[in-house]
């Protein structure tokens, strides 16, 4: 570069008391000359310089928003209870996707069986177990131990995750049972016994089993009961009656009940 | 009489059939007071009791002049405490940022603005505010241990438990961390449970020796050293008569025990104290804690 | 130096945010997620990037956040930048573009900041003179909202529409403009 633009023609354009076409031949010499940028650099509005990069700092180290945190806060959900919700572990896309694969296999098992909704609504209810072995306790969650160290990281965590866990899960099965062939009664006869097996896992966490076995005791425990009660009795479906969902009623009521009452064991383990 | 920050009184913790915790007293006020032992000695169980996040077997805990078997004295107790894992974990895809972030919100930091500053804040005093957008994935394992040491950091808490912040770390990186602990404000209770004797000499008032699952020392560093007095001694060649010795970077052989009459002593230090004083202490088998 | 007096010696990851560093380099540890590397990028280019960009748009306010956007820009779409041409002139493009759809979208024209009116000091004509003969002064005897037109084209690189949402004329205008433009450039020059 054998031309470099002078001190006080800097000085003009800097100012803006440059002439225009002056002005021009700056511009695109700068656009070549690291030298002349330097030179202009120099001159900067030092506030203003800061200022701006403050902003593009904040920019580039705010956390990532997920899609399912930005919808929290704009249906009112406060940022950081938004921000609980919607980072639980598991979560994810991938998650999502393995669980609607495996619902959609539960309907079209169902119509394959003749429009016997049993799979699905077998299936149904572990979907969120599956998610809860996931999301907080000993093995799936890394940071637990600083996490109970913190004011909201034990109990409250638990249930803010479980809450996630289980709106996720419902959200898609209630989807997926839509598919269902004569859906009835029986498109919604899975809920109440989700929740039930949500809290009773959430319960049985709170002693000293691991997250994992809580829940796929649970799980084998309804696998049991569904079939038993499909095979033995002259009565299908008897573990869906309007008997059996008081009885789950019942059952969650109880298992929040017991949750609550081991509120100290969640928080303070004896065992870790 | 110095109010203590932390209270322990027969402290007892069993793990299967070996005893952790066996009976452990002490109580630690505000400064930097050093934790030394061998591994599964304790030393991360009484941590972990510290930061309420294990209960005891017996014995009572007192913290910040609060009980924290009762429910809301440990969310108060909570507040105001900052803890550094041995191992902590992490969220792999989250950035720095976002990771001590997250802490942020867990210690009820609810105002997005303010949160953030402190993030930052306290991830430019672990020297990390170069690497914040980065994910916790691609931070090496001392940026990873900083890390852990910037979101104790939060808040300014009053007691900070620190178990082993300077593993990993470089001799630049550990100077910073000594200097960033030495000028916290509001003088705050940091203990640290470290095996780096540097850290002990250059920031602790006072050091407690765990070994056996109790205390086998609460003195000064210097008083620890003294233990030792008399008891070290150099010579050409390994002398099977020391309680332990080795080999040193000149080739002589230093040792710690009780010397011959006419031994070549030498003057004694934190590590020597130390060793004799846990060489002579029959430790269980290693606890998984 | 922090609250503590202890001095952060914040190196970057690469190592090229010294001096000694080209921008292509620089662009490249962008891409590997060092924001020192941003930082000097930053330096180097925001002020010449703020300056042409208030010559086109009177709002400080909006040339600020236009800056920042740029470089944020930077940050997430560094991949895109296939080292053909100027680190600066990529910059330029990113910045001028946004700085069309910030003011479309919020219905802004750009208000030309006020001119004052100049004429090019004697030390100027004999550089310009040097740099770009009859052409510098041919320019300087078009009407401003010629010039305008060949600044955005020409200069600034933007298309006709692009150039009629940063002037606020339609795009008609534009293409007329230029040709009045070259038109009297070329009687100039003849």
């Amino acid at each position: 570069m054998s031309w470099h633009v002078q001190a006080p023609t800097i000085d003009a354009y800097v100012s803006g008391r440059i002439d225009e076409t002056a002005a021009f031949s700056v511009e695109a010499h700068v656009l070549a000359c690291s030298q002349c940028r330097e030179a202009l650099s120099i001159r900067a509005d030092t506030d203003r310089h800061e200022r701006i990069w403050a902003g593009v700092r904040e920019g580039i180290e705010r956390p990532r928003e997920r899609a399912a945190e930005r919808l929290l806060r704009a249906m009112g959900v406060r940022n950081d209870l938004a921000r609980l919700l919607a980072t639980t572990p598991m979560l994810r896309g991938s998650w999502v996707v393995a669980v609607a694969l495996t619902l959609a296999f539960a309907v079209i098992a169902s119509r394959a069986a003749g429009g016997d909704p049993l799979p699905f609504l077998a299936l149904a209810p572990l979907v969120p177990l599956a998610g809860i072995t996931a999301a907080f306790g000993r093995p799936a969650d890394p940071a637990w131990e600083l996490e109970l160290s913190t004011p909201t990281g034990g109990f409250t965590l638990m249930l803010i995750r479980s809450t996630a866990v289980l709106a996720v899960s419902v959200l898609l099965a209630g989807i997926a049972a839509t598919a269902l062939p004569h859906a009835g009664w029986e498109a919604a006869a899975w809920l109440l016994p989700a929740l039930g097996l949500t809290v009773v896992t959430l319960a049985a966490t709170s002693t000293r089993l691991s997250t994992v076995t809580a829940a796929a005791t649970v799980g084998c425990g309804w696998l049991v009961l569904v079939v038993v009660t499909d095979r033995l009795t002259d009565r299908p479906l008897a573990a869906f009656g309007p008997g059996a969902q008081l009885a789950f009623a019942a059952m969650t009521a109880a298992a929040a009940v017991i949750l609550q009452a081991r509120h100290t064991a969640v928080e303070r383990p004896t065992r870790i | 009489m110095m109010q203590t920050t932390m209270d322990l009184t027969g402290v007892e913790k069993r793990f299967g059939g070996v005893h952790a915790l066996d009976g452990l007293s002490l109580g630690i006020g505000p400064g930097v007071t050093g934790l030394l032992g061998p591994n599964g000695a304790g030393k991360t169980t009484m941590m972990r009791i510290a930061a309420t996040v294990l209960a005891p077997d017996g014995g009572t805990v007192r913290l910040l002049d609060r009980d924290p078997t009762d429910a809301d004295d440990r969310v108060e107790i909570r507040r105001r405490l900052g803890y550094l894992p041995q191992e902590p974990g992490f969220y792999q895809r989250f950035t720095a940022f976002e990771f001590v972030d997250y802490v942020a919100i867990l210690k009820e930091m609810s105002d997005r603005r303010l949160r953030h500053e402190e993030v930052r804040r306290v991830l430019d005093l672990a020297g990390l505010g170069d690497v914040a957008s980065r994910q916790v994935k691609a931070l090496s394992g001392g940026m990873r241990r900083r890390l852990a040491f910037a979101q104790a950091l939060l808040r300014d808490p009053e007691l900070l438990l620190l178990d082993e912040p300077t593993a990993g770390l470089d001799p630049e990186q550990r100077l910073r961390f000594r200097e960033l602990v030495s000028n916290l404000p509001n003088r705050p209770t940091v203990v640290l449970s470290t095996h780096v004797t540097e850290d002990i000499t250059a920031l602790c008032e006072r050091v407690i020796v765990i070994a056996g699952g109790v205390v086998r020392f609460d003195g000064t560093p210097g008083t620890l050293a003294a233990t030792a007095d008399g008891r070290v001694w150099i010579a050409d060649a390994a002398d099977p008569r020391a309680t332990l010795s080795w080999r040193m970077g000149d080739g002589r052989h230093r040792h710690i025990g009780d010397p011959p009459a006419d031994a070549e002593t030498a003057a004694a230090t934190i590590d020597d104290a130390y060793l004799l004083m846990v060489g002579e202490v029959r430790v269980g088998q290693e606890v998984a804690a | 130096m922090n609250r503590y007096g202890i001095e952060m010696r914040q190196g970057g990851m690469s190592g090229v945010s010294g001096p000694t560093a080209t921008d292509q380099e620089m662009v490249a540890a962008v891409r590997e997620g060092d924001a020192a590397a941003l930082r000097a990028l930053y330096d180097r280019h925001g002020t010449w990037l703020a300056i042409r960009l208030a010559r086109r748009c009177a709002d400080p306010a909006i040339v600020e956040e236009v800056v920042q956007d740029t470089f944020l820009a930077v940050w997430r779409g560094a991949a895109r930048y296939r080292g053909e041409g100027e680190v600066a002139a990529w910059i330029w493009g990113i910045a001028i573009r946004r700085l069309i759809d910030r003011l479309r979208t919020r219905r802004q024209t750009a208000e030309l900041p006020e001119r004052p009116d100049l004429e090019p000091s004697a030390e100027e004509l004999v550089l310009l003179g040097i740099e770009h003969g009859d052409l510098a002064s041919a320019m300087g005897r078009l009407s401003p909202e010629l010039r305008a037109v060949i600044q955005a084209t020409a200069l600034d690189g933007l298309t006709t529409r692009e150039a009629a949402h940063l002037l606020g004329i339609p795009p008609g205008t534009v293409k007329t403009r230029l040709m009045r433009a070259r038109r009297e450039l070329r009687e100039a020059l003849a």
